[in-house]
């Protein structure tokens, strides 16, 4: 069963992501949201998705207001509404903060 | 029967999240449910043995854990990764904890019907 | 002082929360169990004395009021399998025995307890 698992702090100030990135399976999907979106725009991140069958999505809301563009097509972008599908869509939700 | 998964990630001080897991997986324990407590990340911390919180007037977290047994909680895991990127070692903790690695975690957390994480 | 006060036969008022445990869990001797008991139509035997003086033990080992399986096991644990049973403790102590026994036992409410 899939996990949606959001992260909400910078990887310049925690280890919150790797520690995330430790624990997903494949057919989970990653949430960006908060100071969370600032990976967005890191190609460390592209990479470290590739081939792992895992979705990643960053929160627009959060994006637009730091003005911070996602790096790559991996990424996609959600808003609040798409948050709520997100949560529905998988059995559990993990948050690392 | 459902299946329950508690990381606790978090210091024993600093701040109350320790406590409060704790508090969750005592609560759920008491519905008889299948219950996963996973110590990983800084929560390996609260597996030491010889905590002695009475200097920041806190009550020691640890002295708990010998009783989750008494409340049905046996399946206690550690994340031995963790452990040993924090210099610790098995034999420095306080009650015993299987050994996993960050994968048996992930396969743990896909096949819980709910994930707690503090 | 509120109602729910409790009144000991040498003049001592001791505070209770809503529930009728003691707000001040240094207040607790012998002397409050048998009063609360008796607010409660208990009249304390040695059995039940093995029992709250065992709640008070693990209180100190643990940090924690015991929830009635934890309860029963601790029993069954120190005092013999025939008197961990939840049965045995609610002969003695009424139909909630983990809440009635952290009560006499002065002890706070069991956090987990339902």
């Amino acid at each position: 069963m899939s996990t949606l698992h959001i992260v909400n702090k910078s990887p310049f100030r925690t280890d919150a992501l790797q520690r995330c990135l430790a624990l997903v399976s494949p057919g989970d999907s990653i949430l960006l949201i908060e100071d969370g979106v600032l990976a967005a725009n890191l190609s460390t991140l592209a990479d470290s998705l590739a081939g792992r069958d895992v979705n990643c999505y960053a929160l627009s809301e959060d994006l637009v207001a730091r003005s911070v563009s996602v790096a790559d097509t991996c990424i996609w972008t959600v808003d609040a509404a798409g948050f709520v599908t997100l949560v529905c869509e998988h059995r559990n939700s993990l948050s690392h903060g | 029967m459902k299946t329950l998964t508690f990381l606790a990630r978090s210091g024993p001080y600093g701040s109350s999240k320790a406590k409060a897991l704790l508090d969750m997986v005592l609560s759920a324990a008491v519905f008889e449910q299948k219950i996963q407590y996973i110590f990983l990340d800084d929560g390996v911390y609260q597996l030491l043995a010889g905590q002695d919180p009475a200097l920041l007037a806190a009550k020691n977290v640890s002295a708990a854990l010998p009783a989750l047994e008494l409340y049905g909680v046996d399946q206690v895991y550690l994340d031995l990764d963790s452990l040993q990127a924090r210099g610790l070692s098995t034999d420095q903790l306080l009650i015993p904890a299987s050994t996993c690695s960050a994968g048996d975690i992930s396969k743990m957390i896909a096949e819980s019907d709910m994930v707690f994480s503090l | 002082m509120g109602r729910a006060d409790l009144e000991l036969p040498d003049g001592r008022r001791i505070t209770l929360d809503k529930d009728g445990y003691l707000t001040r869990l240094n207040d607790w001797d012998t002397g409050v169990a048998e009063a609360l008991a008796n607010r409660e139509g208990i009249s304390l035997t040695p059995e039940h004395w093995a029992v709250i003086n065992l709640v008070r033990q693990f209180h100190q080992e643990f940090g924690l009021s015991p929830a009635t399986r934890a309860l029963v096991k601790y029993v069954a644990r120190h005092l013999g399998e025939d008197k961990g049973r939840s049965l045995y403790l609610m002969a003695l102590f009424g139909g909630k025995p983990a809440l009635t026994i952290s009560r006499l036992g002065g002890l706070p409410r069991p956090a987990n307890c339902f």
